[in-house]
């Protein structure tokens, strides 16, 4: 008896019992198409993750009042967290500290007014030209705003998306003035669209010179909304990120960290911490979807076991004209086995296919390695849930399965 | 691998041999162009080796057999002593209750003596392992039952097939001995049916095809015709009559007296002991069927 032999056996035992195959390859193709679909989603939301933090930059540091967090620190009475002047110290470190440019971020609450119709973005941000390629903002249509205007004050703006649909009605706005909390500032450009970002919307946003939004909106001497630093490449921003915390500690004449009154975010921390997380995600995703794969290994085993009562005669047939317990035990472990490969396949075409289908921004991504690992674990299950059902076909006494009606 | 000389047997000359009974003792010489014998047994095994004509194929020595159901114990064969030559035609006729389908199983080797012994082609069967059982039931004991017990959705010839599958013969050769074993019984053009597909004495004629494939030094048949109507019946009996002529010792097992009439020989059990042993027709004679006189003879043979 061979392999070929077994086999077809197995295929018409299949055959025969076509419903209750189909069903237990359901339950099979269902675990194995899940883990693969689940670890595609937990592996698509880590790439949209951290390819949205990637956007940020690795090499960007921020530094944040430690009042953004919420964190009351009883220190209303005392100078604004972050300043103009917190700036100016950073600048003043220079390459030599790994320093490439340090950017101010103000955030004033704005109202837009146009022909008659205002309205209040998001974010209403001032800052330098370089905050525009270190948080990787394109435009669309226009210009942005250059260094020059920037040290001229001049009152120009960049919207998004999201503005343009509010404030102009979506025509084009490029050249229009827009009064900002009273103050006339001219739309020079258009973001690139962005979509959600974070719960909130990317494409709600408006930019101006730091410097414009200085002299007309906040005055001099604000509290920053945040200060962002990038370091000249990816290696020095751990240089630059004990620079930040040396030099602001410094300015403000706080000789402990924990008593600091801002906070320093490296990126790249943020990017493993986000990565460690949805890592995490997955596996639970994985685990879950693994649960019902050995669900369906039971029912391998469920159905193996009617089998083999049901075809006990047969098996009594069997023994009586020769088979040995190797025959027996081989014809019940393919035919496990034929089944958990039927079903893996079929869960690996579902898990594949729906790994296809992606929601807006949002792309499963199937890894390879999961379809390997799936379909092996369900053959693994098939095999294992077999050995009980075909030892039990295998022990029957020839007799007593010739009798059983 | 077991039986390699596929000339041998009972295909060579079927139809001569029912009309030339006096040939039949030659025909029983199993012995001298035996092949080799069957993996794990020595060369020296008294069942392959030759030996003359009219050796006991089956011997029971004081065979007793105790079942336990629950607090009962049912003494099922007590002190059953019985030899079988080699060309036989013997009937066990006995009520149910009588022990009859226990002394089958054990013929069968399907199960084994409490107390006793059962030599099968002189190998004590109460020595052996549960494999060299099955092997046993493979090469020396073919089976025919009451209920056919063909395998479902599986075609004829494929049923047949399945003693030399198990065997490890070679697919092409199997294929070749199947359909011959098929032949034989007149259904060549019945290879590809199920089982469902053909009538009651069809499906005992495939059963029957599948006990001969593998060249058993017993055909063993329990009941055979108890499922089948009187006619199919005798025809079933014939054919029988028919392979016992060929030399085949056959061991029927039933309780109807007609069957009691093909034989050559009929012992009766009763309460598990053997009350009677009737030597009908001598071991050398043609089975009755085909003696050539008396009712039987009278009626057309099948092959």
């Amino acid at each position: 008896m061979n392999v070929g032999d077994g086999v077809r056996i197995a295929l018409r035992a299949m055959l025969a019992n076509r419903l209750r195959s189909s069903l237990t390859m359901l339950g099979l193709m269902i675990g194995v198409g899940s883990v693969i679909l689940l670890v595609a989603v937990g592996n698509g939301a880590q790439d949209a993750i951290s390819g949205k933090l990637a956007n940020l930059g690795t090499r960007s540091i921020s530094v944040f009042p430690r009042g953004t967090f919420g964190e009351n620190t009883g220190t209303e009475s005392r100078a604004p967290e972050l300043t103009r002047d917190d700036v100016d110290a950073l600048r003043r470190r220079g390459s030599a500290a790994g320093i490439e440019s340090v950017i101010p971020v103000s955030m004033p609450t704005v109202t837009l007014t146009w022909q008659g119709s205002s309205y209040s973005p998001e974010a209403f941000v001032g800052t330098t030209p370089p905050y525009l390629g270190a948080r990787d903002y394109d435009v669309a249509k226009g210009r942005t705003f250059t260094e020059r205007e920037d040290v001229e004050r001049r009152r120009v703006m960049i919207v998004g998306e999201t503005v343009v649909d509010e404030l102009f009605d979506g025509r084009d706005p490029i050249g229009e003035q827009v009064s900002v909390n009273n103050v006339r500032f001219e739309v020079v450009g258009v973001f690139a669209e962005r979509g959600g970002e974070f719960g909130g919307d990317g494409d709600d946003i408006v930019m101006a010179p730091f410097g414009a939004v200085e002299s007309n909106l906040t005055g001099p001497n604000v509290p920053l909304g945040q200060i962002l630093v990038q370091a000249t490449s990816e290696q020095t921003t751990g240089l630059a990120e004990r620079e930040v915390w040396a030099t602001l500690l410094a300015e403000h004449d706080v000789d402990d960290a924990a008593d600091a009154d801002f906070l320093v975010a490296n990126l790249g921390t943020i990017v493993e911490v986000a990565n460690t997380t949805t890592r995490i995600f997955t596996l639970l995703l994985a685990g879950v979807a693994g649960i019902s794969l050995l669900v369906g290994g039971i029912g391998v085993m469920n159905i193996m076991l009617v089998t083999v009562s049901e075809r006990t005669r047969e098996i009594g047939i069997r023994k009586a004209i020769g088979a040995q317990r190797v025959h027996i035990v081989g014809q019940f472990m393919l035919e496990a086995l034929v089944l958990s490969m039927a079903g893996g396949l079929a869960g690996v075409l579902l898990g594949v296919g729906l790994g296809q289908l992606g929601v807006e921004s949002f792309q499963p991504a199937v890894s390879w390695g999961s379809v390997i690992l799936a379909f092996s674990v369900s053959v693994l299950i098939g095999l294992f849930f077999g050995i009980y059902p075909a030892n039990r076909a295998a022990a029957l006494r020839p007799i007593e399965a010739l009798r059983y009606e | 691998m077991s039986q390699a000389e596929p000339s041998r047997g009972q295909g060579s000359s079927n139809g001569q041999l029912a009309e030339r009974p006096e040939l039949a003792p030659e025909r029983l010489a199993r012995g001298a162009e035996q092949p080799a014998p069957v993996s794990g047994q020595s060369s020296g095994d008294p069942g392959r080796a030759p030996r003359p004509p009219g050796q006991p194929v089956v011997l029971l020595r004081e065979v007793c057999k105790t079942y336990r159901l629950g607090e009962v114990s049912v003494r099922a064969l007590r002190n059953v002593s019985l030899a079988v030559r080699e060309g036989d035609l013997v009937a066990i006729m006995g009520q149910s209750g009588s022990g009859k389908t226990t002394l089958m199983n054990m013929l069968g080797a399907l199960d084994q003596p409490d107390e006793g012994r059962y030599l099968l082609e002189g190998v004590d069967v109460r020595s052996l392992a549960e494999s060299q059982l099955a092997e046993i039931r493979n090469h020396k004991i073919g089976f025919v039952f009451q209920g056919f017990n063909l395998i479902a959705r599986t075609p004829a010839l494929e049923n047949v097939e399945l003693p030399l599958v198990y065997a490890g013969v070679g697919r092409r050769e199997r294929r070749r001995r199947a359909t011959e074993a098929l032949e034989r019984m007149g259904l060549a053009d019945r290879l590809e049916h199920q089982p469902a597909e053909l009538s009651g004495g069809q499906q005992q004629r495939v059963a029957i095809a599948r006990a001969l494939v593998s060249d058993p030094a017993i055909l063993l048949a329990d009941e055979p015709t108890g499922a089948l109507d009187s006619h199919t019946s005798e025809s079933i009996l014939e054919l029988f009559s028919e392979i016992n002529a060929q030399g085949r010792t056959v061991i029927v097992i039933t309780h109807e007296q007609q069957v009691a009439d093909y034989a050559k020989r009929v012992v009766q059990l009763r309460d598990g002991e053997i009350v009677d042993d009737e030597r009908r027709v001598k071991l050398a004679d043609a089975p009755p069927a085909l003696a050539g006189n008396g009712a039987l003879a009278s009626r057309e043979t099948l092959a």
